[in-house]
């Protein structure tokens, strides 16, 4: 009996034991990244380079900083990095501009080279009538001045949505940016979004308040998951919770954001 | 012994009912015979047991046919084929169903592969039938074992080469059915092939109403070679293709597109002239299921889905009989098999992407076994029968997206599932006088959960109108078994009635789960399987043989009866009313004519929880007459019936939506032997 159930083990264990060995690998942190722009910091001799997961879109991006001292090339890993986005608009020949939300790196310390930050487009580029820049200050370990540069950015328009610009029943406006996940799978996905409302044209405070009921479903049947957990506030407005596909297909997750005894509903679609 | 060569007719004929008057010398026999319910699946000439006229069925007959007339047994009905077999209203995983001894896993998620519909009779040599634990040698169950024992090839036969071919109609669904058998007999080696093509259109019920989607069409191909090693030992191999296409369930949203099964074997037996063993048997096997099911043909369907099924398993068994040491026989068996099983789903939804899920996981099993019987000659008039089993199980759900999946339900599938599955029984047998035995019985079984019960992800079960969900932490069902024979034999007259009772212990179930919505569309609600403390399964059955002037008639009776529920007094599902078969056989030389009736009472007793009604009682009655006749040196057979002959709209409570059966069906078939 003993040697049967060995057996047995041994070749259960065999249809088991295929776990991944993790190896460690030092590569560059900007590999698998793509490089959005680069410009100088006029005043503090530094070559400021934008990378990011992707081309930019519509949405909330996780942005990445590379600083370089511009006369030796040298990687800088100390740094102030302030960034803010603007988008200059022209229509019917007036000129004007407004910002985005967006997120400072929370170190003055480098990542792994890197300074990340984020940002979130709530509208494409628009050729010539609206055009995307990004103004990163650089103030270095060491430098009193800091210096600006200022890169045009091409942002796309995002498919599906991954921004929404809502304006709520009392007149506020919000900016609800969908964060996670990127690469959605079936089983349990972290869920993020971050919501902030525009209270002038250049801020965007995060808001923290709201409490949000999410519920999945595939509106080709109608049907839902279960067991979601939905997104509470963690910090700077961002809001995690659990969502649960069943299958591969289009998904789209509804929400209700709630805040004073207000409503506000919105959804985002997910194709995979 | 030319018998397997003549398996073109079906004959049941059951052992057991016609068992010999008693005498001391066959004591063996007849206390195998008390515990085998074994029908054996003849040629054409007919069985020499007078209580075979009454399993013989009607010449056509499916392996599901010759089931469903034996007392202990019931067929779940979705469709004209893939019946589920329910013995005493055991079925499913409850129920285990094996090929020769090999075990055989459905790579359907709606149970529309039973087993048996990889099987047909002509290349079967007999049915196995135990009850309970009983038949623990070929795997842990709690409610009984199916073996459908295949036809070999004979070595040193009269015949060098022999052979049959026959040809059927059944009129109800225009069915045809096409049979050929060829045997090959040397003195060394034999080699028997043969094969069926069966295909019926949409069938007619009692209302003269065609049922829509009820057509089907199948092919089964059986070659079985034997080899003479040594005088005492003996190689066998065998090789089973089975494939059915365009398999109508009118009960069920979907059909079938294909079903095919592969079966390969090779055996070893060896019957020593001395030493401790009487015989050894070494088996190694393999087969695969292909199954897919099928929607493009319904009009109407809100999402079009693929949904196939895939089923591997491997094993391998040796078991051997000591020689008697005493009062004592000793059987040994030793078993193994892995069974890998997957099936999915894509949704074609209009306008919009494919969706893609697991239904089945790819789910492993691994089980092996040890299995040891001792039989006890106590004295003249007393046996016991003793069984003892053990199995270890795995169970392992290997792909990262059925893990996932699970993930979602709060189920962490990453490591092995293990299990140790206990069986034990014992019997008794008592010989009161020469005319009347006792035989009783008890036993203690478990069972797996099935890949289903365990890791199913919503699947649609038309029943209830439920989506199913598997729960991977499902304890083993467990059954406490009783039973008593009574058997009584005398020259013309034979006769048993059994009384059987069986507990069960974390009786698996499905239970709705308020907190989960469908997946289905049209759903009324999501069910998950859970463990309910417990069951219990009442019944009793008889047979009764009656043969009487001269010989010429012969009557026959089968009743069943059987009463189920669950822990809070409420009914099972899937519980078949009391019903009666009789029949009245009148034989003469070649000729024989016989009449039948079958009736079953309504049913009331239903579980309206799991989308039962009651359904109404009905009688039909069926003819049948056989002629036998030489055509120079070859003989013919001519067979022809009418069953249901008032042309009856009925149907059986275990018949899903109430589906008529078919009405008047005539049926006429010609086989000829060379």
């Amino acid at each position: 009996m003993k040697r049967i159930l060995l057996i047995a083990a041994i070749a259960t264990t065999l249809f088991t034991a295929c776990e991944k060995d993790t190896s460690v690998e030092i590569t560059d942190p900007k590999a698998s990244l793509t490089k959005i722009s680069e410009a100088y910091a006029i005043g503090s001799a530094t070559k400021v380079e934008l990378w990011s997961k992707s081309e930019l879109s519509t949405g909330y991006q996780n942005l990445f900083i590379a600083l370089y001292d511009s006369v030796s090339g040298k990687p800088l890993s100390r740094s102030t990095v302030q960034i803010m986005p603007v988008m200059e608009m022209e229509m019917n020949g007036m000129k004007y501009s407004h910002s985005a939300p967006f997120e400072n790196p929370v170190s003055l310390d480098a990542d792994n080279s890197l300074f990340q930050c984020a940002s979130v487009f709530t509208m494409p580029s628009t050729g010539e009538s609206g055009k995307w820049k990004m103004t990163v200050m650089v103030k270095n370990e060491g430098q009193t001045k800091s210096g600006k540069a200022e890169m045009p950015v091409q942002v796309k328009q995002s498919q599906p949505e991954r921004v929404r610009n809502i304006t709520t029943a009392n007149g506020s406006k919000l900016i609800i940016a969908y964060v996670a996940p990127s690469g959605p799978k079936v089983g349990v996905n972290d869920f993020e979004l971050a919501i902030f409302s525009k209270q002038d044209m250049m801020t965007f405070p995060a808001e923290q308040n709201f409490s949000i009921n999410m519920t999945p479903e595939m509106p080709s049947m109608g049907h839902g998951s279960p067991n979601n957990v939905n997104p509470v506030h963690t910090k700077n407005g961002h809001y995690k919770g659990k969502v649960n596909f069943t299958m591969t297909g289009d998904w789209r997750i509804n929400l209700e954001l709630s805040k004073n005894g207000e409503t506000t509903k919105t959804f985002f679609d997910l194709l995979f | 012994m030319k018998t397997s060569i003549k398996t073109l007719l079906i004959l049941g004929s059951l052992f057991f009912t016609g068992f010999p008057v008693l005498s001391q010398a066959i004591h063996d026999t007849v206390s195998r015979h008390l515990v085998l319910k074994e029908i054996q699946i003849q040629g054409y000439t007919q069985s020499k047991h007078p209580g075979s006229a009454f399993y013989q069925s009607s010449s056509l007959s499916s392996t599901e046919d010759i089931l469903s007339r034996i007392e202990g047994l019931s067929l779940i009905r979705r469709g004209p084929i893939g019946m589920e077999p329910s013995l005493r209203s055991f079925s499913a995983g409850q129920v285990n169903v094996v090929i020769d001894g090999m075990k055989f896993f459905g790579a359907c998620t709606d149970k529309m592969d039973p087993v048996t519909i990889y099987t047909e009779p002509v290349n079967l040599k007999s049915i196995d039938i135990k009850y309970s634990g009983d038949g623990m040698a070929m795997g842990s169950s709690v409610g009984g074992t199916l073996n459908l024992k295949l036809a070999e090839a004979m070595i040193n036969s009269d015949q060098k080469l022999s052979g049959t071919i026959a040809s059927g109609y059944y009129s109800a669904a225009s069915a045809i059915q096409n049979i050929l058998a060829l045997d090959y007999s040397s003195t060394k080696w034999a080699l028997r092939v043969s094969g069926v093509y069966r295909k019926a259109e949409n069938y007619r019920n009692g209302l003269n109403q065609k049922v829509d989607f009820s057509r089907y069409e199948k092919a089964n191909a059986n070659i079985s070679g034997k080899y003479q090693i040594s005088k005492t030992s003996t190689l066998k191999a065998d090789i089973l293709i089975d494939d059915g296409w365009n398999i109508g369930y009118p009960a069920l949203p979907m059909d079938v597109a294909y079903a095919k099964a592969r079966v390969a074997a090779v055996s070893f037996k060896n019957n020593p002239e001395s030493g401790l063993l009487n015989e050894v048997e070494a088996k190694v096997y393999a087969n695969s299921i292909r199954h897919a099911m099928d929607d493009t043909k319904r009009p109407s369907v809100p999402v079009h889905m693929d949904m196939p099924g895939w089923s591997d398993t491997q094993g391998a068994f040796i078991q051997t009989q000591l020689k008697s040491m005493g009062k004592h026989t000793f059987n040994l068996k030793m078993d193994a098999y892995h069974n890998r099983v997957k099936a999915d789903m894509t949704m074609y939804p209009v306008n919009s992407a494919p969706m893609y899920m697991l239904t089945w996981p790819v789910n492993h099993q691994t089980v092996s076994g040890l299995y040891a019987q001792d039989q006890i000659s106590l004295n003249e008039k007393s046996r016991i029968d003793l069984k003892v089993r053990i199995d270890a199980a795995f169970s392992k759900v290997s792909d990262k997206m059925g893990q996932d999946q699970f993930a979602v339900l709060g189920y962490d599938l990453s490591k092995v599932k293990k299990g140790i599955l206990k069986n034990i029984s014992a019997g008794y047998t008592y010989y009161l006088n020469n005319d009347l035995s006792i035989y009783a019985s008890t036993g203690f079984s478990e069972r797996n959960p099935t890949t289903s019960e365990r890791f199913g992800f919503y699947l649609f079960n038309r029943m209830d109108n439920h989506d199913y969900l598997g729960n991977p932490d499902l304890k083993n069902e467990q059954a406490l078994n009783a039973e008593l024979n009574l058997i009584y034999s005398v020259h013309n007259l034979s006769f048993k009635i059994s009384g059987f009772t069986s507990y069960l212990q974390h009786y698996i179930l499905g239970k709705t789960q308020s907190d989960l919505s469908v997946m289905t569309i049209g759903a009324s609600g999501v069910r998950a399987y859970v463990n309910i403390p417990s069951a219990r399964i009442n019944g009793a059955e008889s047979n009764i043989n009656y043969q009487f002037a001269n010989h010429h008639l012969s009557f026959n009776n089968t009743l069943k009866l059987l009463y189920g529920k669950d822990n809070n007094n409420n009914p099972l599902p899937l519980i078949a009313p009391f019903k009666s078969v009789s029949s009245l056989r009148f034989t003469h030389r070649n000729l024989f004519i016989q009449a039948e009736n079958e009736l079953s009472s309504k049913q009331n007793r239903v579980s309206l929880d799991f989308g039962e009604r009651t359904s109404p009682g009905f009688s039909i009655f069926n003819l049948r007459g056989n002629y036998t006749f030489k055509l120079k040196t070859n003989k013919l057979d001519w067979s022809v019936g009418a069953e249901n002959i008032f042309n009856k709209a009925y149907y059986e409570h275990l018949d899903w939506g109430k589906l008529l059966r078919p009405g008047r069906n005539i049926y006429t078939m010609l086989s000829m032997k060379f």
